[in-house]
């Protein structure tokens, strides 16, 4: 049986582009992109890992991480173009409860998700999956 | 009324308009569906601002007829008067006095008196609201309301306060001082709460804290603790997490420095354990205890060679300090800290001169996000400066399963810097910021090479110049603007059209220029001079180099003219695109109008889902429209009691839709009456000596239903107010075909009848293939060509008569296009043995059209055409080319039907070539 994934992004061309790439390796189980949705899917569907695309959110994604930690037991891990390490904004994402952090490298929608950052989201979501 | 200035006056009618503009539709929505309580107070407000306008004006009549509307709409804010239908009549009957009373103002001068009866009744029914029912309010969501952990704030205090009481306690399961007894319980207490309140989260690191043991306790309470601090941290409520820390900062600290130290130590040789010894210290250090930062930077340094020395020195001064009981050197740590970082971020971040060069060509750094080395290195190349620019290229996404392999392809071939995603214009794109040495053009040319099936590639170089891009500042972003009041300029429509149209004419000269160097003979008759003289007169030959320079200079000058006379050309069409609901606004009052008139129920529903459109679209489109709608309600909705007979509910319901495929626009009207009965039709086409009853006899039903297209058809026996001259249907179908779009009609007897018209989105620019006749310059539309070929006269056969051409293993028939046209017959040109041919489909019929030569692909503006020649069938408009050659533009459908029509008998079905 596939890993339960919940997806959730606010930018719609990136989430159906995230949604196809990783329903190869997961089952995704749950998707919002709004920050009420996301709580409430979180909240209610039992999943193994929540993705996050922290970009272009109104409010601060670090709050949504929070928050997200909070109201469901899975793990969080965090996809942000404002992600480099030594960063604020890796910085903010880790200490607010992600997971872990994967930068998208160059802007906000990554060009390669069938090897580049789409293998390195598998790698980290199946990673922070296992015991 | 007073003399007030011209200036105010007008000021006061664009600002009421949009007062009026704003509350009809929520009052005949409401009609069908409880408006909530901020569609009340939007109605509300209208009626006070058109209040106070009208007293600036003194324009004292309007002002007392909008204070009685807005008294009204007091009580039924308050929920002392239900807004029943009654009150809605009124308020309708308000509005149409507001319009009438502020015309007479405006137009006249005039200050009238609104009626006395209708101030009466509202006067009525403001006081007779007292003990009347409530308003039944649709439940609205809070605006601009943060997602919350729960509802009820009295709720995330009271568990905050035992957060408070408990927290503290827990530290004895993980090795600190205190009660276990009463840890357990408090545990059990928190876990309650925690699941009460939907905490998944923090419950299932409470119930993990519950079952663990040994060194395991401690990582379990510190992910408790933190999550208990996030709470805090979100709620701004004490949760007692200091306390707690303080109860458990042996352990912890002895965690942390055992965690450190291992990590310290296996950084290097097992990089599987490294990562998880790293989680492991930053959930420590998400507790709160100092220089915990370390912890969340060694984490970012795994896998990275160059900063793994400061790491792990950083590292074990980190376990160090806690060993020692924080008798360390804290500035040591905080130290270490800052070199980390510092190596982490090196070729991470915009040096001065870049940040500098993309703030000057108008580019917010902030906004570009934090890039990994390759795409810095990328933009940085913009400081070697030379021919680089730096280019912003917008291009349409494919269908989604298309879009992975697309974008990887684009990324690997053009490598940008930067990629968004957008949605220009509503169609989903990808925005790539890249520094490159290719002009604009040869740019757009490589990408269109490489996705052939863009719907649209724009190319723009940042130059300083505001143009609305993803990482444009925020003062001259189109979308995030704060107030959008204060970034907008409101300029009359007549200046705007006289703008227009000089553009216009300026596009058209260049156009012209452009014609006269793409086709020009001068180039090749200065070869061919100089091959004459290089034998005859060598002496010249520098002459004739001379003039080649300068005519290959003037192309170049000329082409970079054209392409900005273009862009500017693009730019004023952009400018005239206006909102398609302007239009479907107009039509809700019509309709309850008419139907009350007529005794029908009808819901009528418009959705123009935020599309856009040329202005001049708009103008062509309100009436076909108007004539639409009124037809179905004339001929399709039955009345209350023939549906009710018929068990169709006694309500019907038109709907105006609109959808945006690419670059095209479909707007749907649909009803659920009595669709079109064919037979009725097409006796009435004959009745009305339209067509002969044999021949009727001879027609599919779709060609029937086109008699409702035909000037002077109708099937009405009576002739209503609205309907049944047999004028409107003939009026939409050329405004349509003048917009370059078609009609199609599909009707279920009993069930209702949707007209669909399919139209360009862009009527005014046109991508056409141009060619001739002997006679005459013809654009064929693009989206009808398939195939544009030259072929030999010995290739035409006849197929049961009919002259048909074979082409890739199927016969196409074939006509001329001055015979299908009747343009007259010149002398021809053409000596060889060689026909032109266009092949196009339209209507799934394929054929080929015979022309004396083919031109050439073109971009055209399509101008206004005179209603004779739109009538003209198989002409859908005209336009110039040049300074004066006039370009008959053909009209897709109908050029389709003439074909149809003078197909020879014998040849309906294309017959397939022999295999």
């Amino acid at each position: 049986m596939s890993p339960r994934l919940v997806l959730i992004g606010c930018e719609p061309v990136l989430h159906d582009l995230l949604a196809e790439r990783l329903g190869e390796a997961f089952e995704i189980v749950g998707r919002a992109s709004s920050a009420d949705d996301a709580l409430l899917v979180v909240r209610s569907t039992p999943a193994d890992v929540v993705l996050l695309d922290t970009d272009l959110w109104k409010t601060d994604p670090a709050a949504l991480v929070s928050k997200l930690a909070l109201v469901g037991a899975a793990p969080v891990v965090a996809l942000s173009s404002r992600a480099a390490p030594g960063g604020k904004g890796c910085d903010a994402l880790l200490g607010a409860g992600a997971r872990a952090v994967v930068a998208k490298g160059a802007g906000q929608l990554p060009l390669d998700l069938i090897e580049g950052v789409g293998e390195a989201l598998v790698a980290t979501l199946t990673r922070v999956i296992s015991p | 009324m007073s003399t007030a200035s011209s200036e105010l006056i007008e000021q006061f009618a664009i600002e009421t308009q949009e007062h009026l503009d704003a509350i009809e539709p929520i009052l005949l929505q409401a009609e069908w569906t409880p408006p909530d309580k901020p569609a009340i107070a939007a109605l509300f407000r209208a009626f006070h601002s058109i209040k106070g306008l009208s007293r600036l004006i003194e324009l004292r009549g309007l002002e007392t007829l909008a204070n009685h509307a807005e008294s009204l709409l007091g009580e039924v804010r308050a929920e002392r008067q239900a807004l029943d239908s009654k009150v809605l009549a009124l308020l309708l009957e308000a509005l149409d006095g507001i319009r009438l009373l502020r015309e007479q103002g405006i137009v006249n001068g005039i200050d009238s008196q609104p009626p006395q009866e209708l101030i009466a009744a509202l006067d009525a029914a403001t006081r007779g609201s007292a003990g009347g029912p409530a308003v039944a309010f649709a439940a609205a969501p809070a605006a601009g309301a943060e997602a919350a952990l729960h509802d009820d704030h009295d709720t995330l205090v009271y568990f905050a306060e035992m957060l408070v009481e408990c927290l503290p306690n827990l530290a004895v399961l993980a090795g600190g001082e205190g009660d276990a007894e009463q840890a357990a319980d408090d545990l059990d207490v928190l876990m309650v709460a925690a699941e009460r309140l939907q905490l998944n989260g923090l419950h299932d690191r409470l119930a993990r804290l519950g079952e663990a043991s040994g060194p395991a306790r401690i990582h379990r309470l510190a992910a408790v603790l933190a999550d208990a601090r996030r709470f805090g941290r979100l709620t701004g409520l004490d949760v007692g997490a200091d306390a707690a820390l303080a109860e458990a900062a042996v352990p912890l600290r002895r965690a942390m420095s055992e965690a450190a130290g291992a990590l310290a130590d296996g950084i290097a040789s097992d990089p599987v354990a490294a990562v998880a010894l790293a989680e492991r210290l930053v959930g420590l250090a998400a507790v709160g205890l100092e220089d915990g930062g370390i912890a969340v930077l060694a984490l970012q340094s795994l896998g990275n060679v160059a900063v793994q020395e400061p790491a792990v020195a950083a590292l074990r001064l980190l376990a160090a300090n806690f060993a020692s009981d924080g008798v360390g050197a804290p500035d040591l740590l905080s130290m270490a800290a800052e070199h980390l970082r510092d190596v982490l971020l090196v070729g991470r971040t915009f040096s001065a001169p870049l940040r500098k060069v993309l703030e000057d060509r108008g580019i917010d750094v902030e906004l570009l996000g934090e890039p990994d080395t390759a795409s810095l290195v990328q933009l940085a190349t913009i400081l070697e400066g030379g021919q680089r620019k730096l280019v912003a290229v917008t291009l349409s996404l494919p269908p989604k399963n298309d879009r992975p392999g697309l974008l990887r392809r684009l990324g690997r071939l053009f490598q940008p810097a930067l990629a968004q995603a957008s949605a220009p214009t509503g169609i989903e794109a990808v925005v790539l910021l890249m520094v490159t040495s290719r002009s604009t053009a040869g740019l757009k040319s490589d990408i269109l090479g490489a996705y052939t099936d863009a719907v649209f590639v724009d190319v723009h170089e940042f130059d300083g110049q505001a143009f609305e891009h993803p990482w444009a500042p925020v003062r001259s972003a189109a979308a995030g603007s704060g107030g959008i009041a204060d970034n907008q300029v409101r300029v009359p429509v007549e200046i705007l059209d006289r703008l227009f149209g000089r553009i216009g004419e300026f596009f058209g000269i260049s156009s012209a220029l452009n014609v006269l160097m793409v086709d020009s003979q001068v180039p090749m008759v200065l070869h061919r001079l100089a091959d004459h003289l290089a034998s005859t007169a060598p002496e010249l030959l520098p002459s004739i180099e001379l003039l080649q320079r300068q005519q290959s200079d003037l192309s170049q000058i000329e082409a970079e003219v054209h392409r900005l006379v273009s862009l500017v050309h693009e730019a004023t069409l952009g400018l005239r695109v206006i909102p398609l609901d302007v239009v479907f606004n107009r039509f809700p009052r019509m309709i309850r109008e008419i139907s009350k008139a007529q005794g029908k129920i009808i819901r009528f529903e418009a959705r123009a889902e935020g599309i856009k459109v040329d202005k001049g679209m708009t103008e062509l489109l309100a009436d076909p429209l108007m004539h639409m709608l009124r037809n179905a309600i004339d001929h399709g909705i039955e009345s209350p009691d023939e549906r009710m007979a018929l068990n169709k509910p006694k309500v019907a319901s038109i709907r105006l839709s609109a959808i945006q495929n690419g670059n095209r626009i479909t707007v749907e009207i649909a009803d659920d009456g009595r669709g079109v009965d064919a037979e009725r039709v097409r006796r009435r086409a004959v009745s009305q000596g339209l067509i002969t009853e044999a021949e009727s006899q001879k027609l599919s039903k779709d060609q029937i239903y086109r008699f409702i297209f035909a000037a002077g058809f109708s099937t009405a026996d009576q002739v209503t107010e609205t309907s049944g001259r047999g004028v409107g249907m003939d009026v939409a179908l050329i405004n349509v075909s003048r917009l370059g779009g078609r009609i199609d009609i599909q009707t279920i007897p009993g069930q209702g009848t949707t007209f669909r018209l399919d139209m360009p989105l862009s009527a005014a620019m046109q991508t056409v293939l141009l060619a001739e006749t002997r006679v005459q310059t013809v654009a064929f539309p693009e989206r009808m060509v398939v195939e544009a070929a030259t072929v030999p006269k010995s290739a035409v056969q006849f197929v049961n008569g009919q002259r048909a051409i074979l082409m890739h293993d199927r016969f196409l028939p074939l006509f001329r296009l001055a015979d299908l046209l009747h343009l007259p017959e010149g002398p021809s040109e053409q000596a060889g043995e060689d026909l032109a041919i266009v092949v196009v489909t339209s209507k799934r019929f394929r054929y080929g059209v015979e022309v004396e030569r083919i031109l050439r692909r073109h971009e055209m503006l399509i101008r206004e055409t005179h209603p004779r020649i739109a009538q003209l069938p198989g002409i859908g408009g005209v336009s110039t080319l040049g300074t004066d050659r006039i370009v008959l533009v053909v009209d897709q459908d109908g050029l389709t039907d003439l074909a149809r029509g003078a197909i020879v008998p014998g040849m309906r079905a294309v017959p397939r070539a022999a295999e």
